[in-house]
C-alpha cells in the first residue's frame, strides 16, 4: 500500500515538471538551436531515406525484378502503371511534391523564408516510390533531397527559427538528404553548396556539414557502410590513356549541353499541350520505357546495378553505347512527361555507359596499352553529371565517395572539368536553371556568380597621389594646394605609417585659429583614415567607405608604400555610374602637392 | 478565370505574384519551442527510428531469402556444367547480397569457364580486396593473369595462394597450386624459378608419386643431375616400377651418360617389354654406344674405327648442304683421304685428330645449313658429348 501511494506520489511529481516544462520556454539561444536542429535534421532524413530505399527496391521486387513472375508482360505494364499512379499522386494529391526537388529547395531559400511545405515529404515519398519502384528510370536522390529540405523545415517552423536562420535550414536538410541518398557525406554538402545554396557560405556550411554527416551514420547503421558501387582496383595503364580520358570528358560535356538545350525544349513545349494530352504523357512515357526494359532490362529504375555491372566489365563497347542511348531517350521522356523522381541516378548511368563504350573502343584500336573499359566507367561516371548540373566539384568528389577509390583522381578530375567547361561553353544555363525559369522562378546560381567576377580596390583605385600630403607639411600649405586643385579632403601621412584624413574646412579653421605653420598632422578634428589594400573587394571598400570621403590604398608589405587611393566616386565610375574624370569635389586629382609622399 | 497557384506551396492565389496567405500563415514565430514539442520531437524521431528497425529487418530477410535461392540455383547450375545459367544467377544473387563472397567468387569461376576473363578477374580483385589470403580466390586469379599475359602477377598470385588459406585439403590444392605455378614457369623458360620452386616443393613432397613428378619437371627444367639423383632414390624405394627406371634413363640420357641411362632403359623394358618408345630410346643409346670411340672399355683399334666412322658420317651430314661446301674444301679432302689405316704419330693422336676434323665438319655442316634437321642423331649426341 505505502508503495502504491509512493509511485502515485512520484508519478504526479513528474506530471507536474512536466507541465511546467511545457509552460516554460526552453532556454537555448538561436545557434544552440539550429545546431540541435542540424543533428536532428540529419537523423530524421537519414531515416527517410533508409525507408524510401528500401520502400523502392521492395516494390521493384515485386514489380519489374519480381522473382516468382518475371516476364515481359511485367515489365512492359509496370513502368506505365507506376508513373501512371505517381503522377496522379503529385498533381491530385500532393501538389508540392511536384517538379525538381533542388529547385523546391532553392525556392524556399530565396523565395519563401525557407518554407517547404510539409505535405511535399510524403507527396515525395510515395510518388518517387511508385514511380521509381516499378521501372521508371529516374533516381532517387533529388527526391531524398526535398523530403530532407522537407524535414528541415518542418523543424524549423517548430523549433521557432528566426528568418535568417529559416531561409538556411532548407538547404541543410538537403545536404542531409542527398548525402543520405548517396551515403556521401561529402558530395551533399558540396552539391548543396555548388547548386542549392549558390554560394560558399562559410556561415551555413557547419550546420550543413553536421547534417550530412549524422545523415549518413543513420544510413550506414542500417544499410552498411558499402559504397554505392564496388570498384575493381584501377591504374592508369600508360600516360596516352589521359587523352582518351579527355575524349570521354569531352563527348560527355557536348552529350550534356545537347541533352539540356533538347529537354528543356521538350519541357517547354510539353507544357503547352492541353490538359488532357500532359496528363496522359506519363502513362505513354512509361509504356516506351516498358517496351525498352523488355530488350534492355538495364534502363529501368535508377540504374545503379546496371553501373556495377559495367564497373566489371559485363557488356561489351557496343552494349553500353546502346544503354547509354536508351537511357537517355527514356529518361527525357519520362522527366518531361512530368513522372516524378530524380535526374541523377540518370546523368549518372548515360555518363558510365559513355565512358565505357568510349573506353572500351580505345581499348580496341588505341595504339598504346590502355585500361579496361570499366576504368572509363568509372571515369565517365562523373562527366555527364557535371555537364548537366554544372557542378565540377561536386561531380569529383561524388566519383571518389561512390566508389571509395581515388586511384585514378587525374583522369577523373581531367575529364570531369572538360566535361563541364564543355557543355558551359555551349549551353549558357544549367538545366535546373531553364526548368525554375520555365516554372516561373528565377532562381540564383553559382554559375551567373562565375560570369560575374568580383571587383576590386585595384580596378577603381586612383593611382595618383595628388590627393596625398605629408604630415609634415604646414596647415597652410596643405589648404594652399586644397583651393588650388579644389579638392574638398586630402590625406596626410603620419611618420608612424598612419593616415589622417583632413577636410578643407577643418583647415581653413586651424589657419584662422592661427595654426597654419603646424603640421597637417596636428589639425584639430583630423580623423585617422582606415587603409585599404589592392586586393580587397570594392564590398568590403564601401563598407570602410562610409564615414569616410578618401581612404588610402597601400601595400600589404609596406603600410607606408601608398599604391592610390579611393574615393565613393571611384567605386561608381568602377561600375560605370559615374562620368570618367569626375567633378574635383568628388575627389578628382589636381596637380601633384609638393610635399606629397611617394 | 483561370486558377493561379503559388509555387511554393501550390494553394491558390488570386494573381500570379501574388502574397500566398497559406506560406505568410506558415511563417515562423521566431521564438523557441516549448519543451513539450522538443519531448514531441525526439519522441517522433524514436518511433521513426523503431519503424526503420523493423522495416530494415524484413528486408533485410527478404533480400537473404531471395540471395538464398539464387545461389543455390546457380551452384546447381555450374555443377552441371551450364555456366551461362549459372553466371546469370549469381549474378541475380549479386543484386540482392552485393558482399556475397560466395555468390561473387561462384560467377567469376562461371565466367572463367566461360571464358570472360576481363569480367571474372575484375570480380575476384574484388574479393581479394576483401580477403588477400584466400587462395582459392588468388588461385583463380593466377590462371587469369597468365592466360592474359600478366605473368609475374600469376607468379605473385600463386605464390598467395600457395601459402593462403584453402576451406579444404589444404595440403591436396596447396600441391596443386604448386605445380600449376611450376608449368607457368616453364612455359614462360623460367628455369632458375621452376629449380626453386620445385626444391621447396620436394621438402614438403608427401610420397613418391609426387617426387617422381618433381622429377620429372627438373628433367624438363634442365637439371638432370638433380632429377637423376631424385630417380635414383625412387628406383631403390620403388624397385618394380618401370617409369622411374624410364625416368632416371632420360635424366641420364640427358647428363650424356648413356651407358648409365642404357643400363635403366634396359631395366625399364624388362619390367615393362611393351614400352614402345623406351625401346626406342634404348636403341638410341646402343647405337650412340657403339659410335662413342672414348669410352673406356674401347680397343685402340676399336677407338680408331669408330673415329673414323664419326668423320664419315660427319662428311655425309656435311654433303647434304648444297651450297657453300668449298669453304670446307679442304676438311673435306682430308676426310675422303682417311683409308682406315692409323697415321704416323701413334693411335691415339689419330683418333683425337679424327674427332677433331668430325667436330669441324659437324660444325660447318650446323652453319651451313641450320634449317636443315640432322639425319644423324647419334652422331649429333656423340659430337655435343665430346664437345663437352
Amino acid at each position: 500500500m505505502t508503495a502504491l501511494s509512493r509511485t502515485v506520489t512520484r508519478l504526479r511529481d513528474l506530471g507536474r515538471f512536466l507541465a511546467t516544462a511545457s509552460r516554460r520556454r526552453a532556454t537555448m539561444g538561436e545557434t544552440q538551436r539550429f545546431l540541435l536542429l542540424s543533428v536532428l535534421i540529419g537523423a530524421f532524413s537519414g531515416l527517410l531515406v533508409v525507408c524510401f530505399h528500401i520502400a523502392i527496391e521492395l516494390l521493384a521486387w515485386n514489380t519489374v525484378h519480381s522473382q516468382t513472375h518475371a516476364g515481359p508482360w511485367r515489365v512492359l505494364l509496370w513502368p506505365p502503371l507506376g508513373a501512371g499512379i505517381a503522377y496522379a499522386l503529385v498533381t491530385l494529391y500532393f501538389r508540392p511534391a511536384r517538379g525538381s526537388g533542388v529547385n523546391n529547395t532553392k525556392a524556399a531559400l530565396y523565395v519563401s523564408d525557407g518554407y517547404v511545405p510539409t505535405r511535399s515529404i510524403p507527396g515525395k515519398f510515395l510518388a518517387c516510390t511508385i514511380s521509381i519502384g516499378s521501372g521508371n528510370p529516374m533516381g532517387p536522390e533529388d527526391p531524398a533531397l526535398q523530403m530532407g529540405a522537407g524535414v528541415a523545415s518542418l523543424l524549423g517552423r517548430l523549433f521557432g527559427l528566426a528568418r535568417r536562420n529559416m531561409r538556411m535550414i532548407a538547404s541543410t536538410g538537403a545536404a542531409a538528404g542527398i548525402a543520405a541518398a548517396f551515403n556521401t557525406p561529402i558530395t551533399g554538402v558540396l552539391f548543396v553548396m555548388e547548386e542549392v545554396v549558390a554560394a560558399w557560405n562559410a556561415g551555413v556550411l557547419g550546420s550543413i556539414v553536421l547534417s550530412a554527416v549524422s545523415a549518413v551514420v543513420v544510413v550506414r547503421s542500417f544499410l552498411g557502410d558499402a559504397t554505392l558501387f564496388q570498384v575493381p582496383r584501377f591504374l592508369l595503364t600508360d600516360p596516352s590513356e589521359l587523352l582518351i580520358y579527355a575524349l570521354t570528358g569531352i563527348v560527355g560535356g557536348v552529350l550534356a549541353a545537347w541533352f539540356t538545350r533538347y529537354v528543356t525544349r521538350i519541357r517547354g513545349w510539353v507544357l503547352q499541350l492541353k490538359p488532357v494530352a500532359r496528363h496522359s504523357l506519363p502513362v505513354v512515357a512509361g509504356l516506351v520505357v516498358g517496351v525498352t526494359g523488355i530488350w534492355a532490362p538495364e534502363v529501368l529504375g535508377s540504374g545503379y546495378a546496371a553501373i556495377e555491372s559495367a564497373l566489371h566489365d559485363q557488356f561489351p563497347w557496343r552494349v553500353l553505347a546502346v544503354l547509354a542511348i536508351l537511357k537517355l531517350v527514356t529518361t527525357s521522356l519520362s522527366f518531361c512527361a512530368g513522372t516524378p523522381g530524380g535526374m541523377f541516378a540518370p546523368t549518372l548511368f548515360i555518363g558510365a555507359m559513355l565512358g565505357g563504350s568510349i573506353g572500351g573502343l580505345a581499348h580496341l584500336y588505341w595504339p598504346f596499352p590502355t585500361s579496361p573499359a570499366s576504368a572509363y566507367v568509372l571515369v565517365g561516371i562523373g562527366t555527364f553529371f557535371a555537364g548537366v548540373f554544372r557542378a565540377p566539384m561536386t561531380s569529383i568528389f561524388m566519383v571518389f565517395e561512390v566508389s571509395g577509390t581515388y586511384a585514378i583522381i587525374l583522369p577523373v578530375m581531367i575529364a570531369n572539368t572538360i566535361a563541364y567547361m564543355i557543355s558551359r561553353g555551349m549551353q549558357h544555363q544549367s538545366l535546373f536553371h531553364i526548368i525554375g525559369a520555365q516554372d516561373g522562378l528565377e532562381l540564383p546560381s553559382l554559375e551567373d556568380q562565375r560570369e560575374s567576377p568580383v571587383r576590386i580596390v585595384e580596378e577603381a583605385m586612383n593611382a595618383k597621389s595628388g590627393r596625398v600630403l605629408d604630415g609634415e607639411l604646414a596647415a597652410e600649405a596643405g589648404l594652399e594646394h586644397l583651393r588650388a586643385t579644389g579638392l574638398p579632403v586630402c590625406l596626410a601621412a603620419t611618420a608612424d605609417g598612419g593616415w589622417l584624413q583632413i577636410r578643407r574646412d577643418q583647415l581653413e579653421e586651424a589657419c584662422s585659429e592661427g595654426r597654419g605653420r603646424g603640421p597637417l598632422r596636428g589639425v584639430p578634428g583630423a580623423q585617422p583614415a582606415a587603409k585599404l589594400y589592392p586586393d580587397v573587394t570594392l564590398d568590403t571598400a564601401l563598407k570602410r567607405l562610409s564615414g569616410a570621403a578618401i581612404l588610402p590604398v597601400v601595400s600589404r608589405a609596406n603600410p607606408m608604400l601608398l599604391r592610390g587611393t579611393l574615393t565613393l566616386d571611384d567605386v561608381l565610375r568602377a561600375y560605370g555610374l559615374a562620368e570618367e574624370g569626375g567633378s574635383p569635389e568628388a575627389g578628382g586629382d589636381g596637380p601633384p602637392a609638393s610635399g606629397a609622399p611617394g | 478565370m483561370p486558377l493561379h497557384y503559388c509555387l511554393i506551396c501550390h494553394h491558390e492565389i488570386a494573381h500570379p505574384g501574388a502574397e500566398c496567405q497559406y506560406c505568410l500563415s506558415r511563417a515562423t514565430t521566431g521564438l523557441a519551442p516549448p519543451m513539450a514539442l522538443l519531448a514531441g520531437v525526439f519522441l517522433a524521431l524514436a518511433l521513426l527510428f523503431a519503424a526503420t528497425r523493423s522495416l530494415t529487418a524484413t528486408y533485410q530477410e527478404v533480400r537473404q531469402e531471395r540471395r538464398r535461392v539464387h545461389v543455390s540455383e546457380a551452384t546447381g547450375l555450374s555443377e552441371a556444367g551450364r555456366y551461362e545459367a549459372a553466371a546469370s544467377e549469381f549474378r541475380a544473387a549479386l543484386r540482392y547480397g552485393r558482399s556475397d563472397f560466395e555468390a561473387r567468387l561462384g560467377l567469376s569461376q562461371a565466367l572463367f569457364r566461360l571464358g570472360q576473363l576481363s569480367e571474372a578477374r575484375n570480380h575476384l580483385i574484388d574479393l581479394v580486396a576483401r580477403d588477400p589470403t584466400s587462395a582459392v580466390v588468388n588461385r583463380l586469379l593466377a590462371e587469369i593473369s597468365a592466360r592474359q599475359g600478366r605473368v609475374d602477377e600469376a607468379v605473385s598470385h600463386y605464390r598467395t595462394a600457395i601459402y593462403g588459406r584453402w576451406p579444404e585439403d589444404p595440403e591436396g590444392n596447396r600441391l596443386t597450386a604448386r605445380f600449376a605455378l611450376v608449368e607457368l614457369l616453364e612455359e614462360e623458360g623460367r628455369s632458375l624459378q621452376v629449380v626453386g620452386e620445385l626444391a621447396e616443393l620436394l621438402e614438403e613432397a608427401p610420397d613418391d608419386a609426387v617426387r617422381e613428378r618433381i622429377a620429372r619437371h627438373l628433367l624438363r627444367a634442365d637439371a638432370p643431375e638433380r632429377a637423376a639423383e631424385l630417380f635414383e632414390e625412387l628406383t631403390r624405394s620403388q624397385p618394380e616400377d618401370a617409369g622411374v627406371f624410364e625416368g632416371l634413363g632420360e635424366a641420364e640420357f640427358a647428363r650424356a651418360h648413356y651407358l648409365s641411362a642404357r643400363t635403366a632403359f634396359s631395366r625399364s623394358l624388362a619390367l615393362d617389354p611393351g614400352n614402345a618408345g623406351v625401346l626406342e630410346r634404348l636403341r638410341l643409346c646402343n647405337r650412340i654406344v657403339d659410335l662413342d670411340p672414348t669410352f673406356r672399355r674401347v680397343g685402340t683399334r676399336e677407338r680408331y674405327r669408330r673415329s673414323e666412322e664419326l668423320v664419315q658420317r660427319a662428311l655425309a651430314e656435311l654433303r647434304r648442304c648444297e651450297v657453300g661446301l668449298e669453304r670446307f674444301e679442304a676438311e673435306i679432302e682430308r676426310a675422303e683421304a682417311l683409308d682406315g689405316s692409323i697415321r704416323r704419330g701413334g693411335a691415339e693422336d689419330s683418333v683425337e685428330e679424327n674427332i677433331s676434323l668430325a667436330e669441324t665438319l659437324w660444325v660447318g655442316r650446323l652453319e651451313l645449313c641450320p634449317g636443315l634437321e640432322p639425319e644423324d642423331e647419334p652422331l649429333g649426341l656423340v659430337l655435343e658429348k665430346l664437345a663437352q
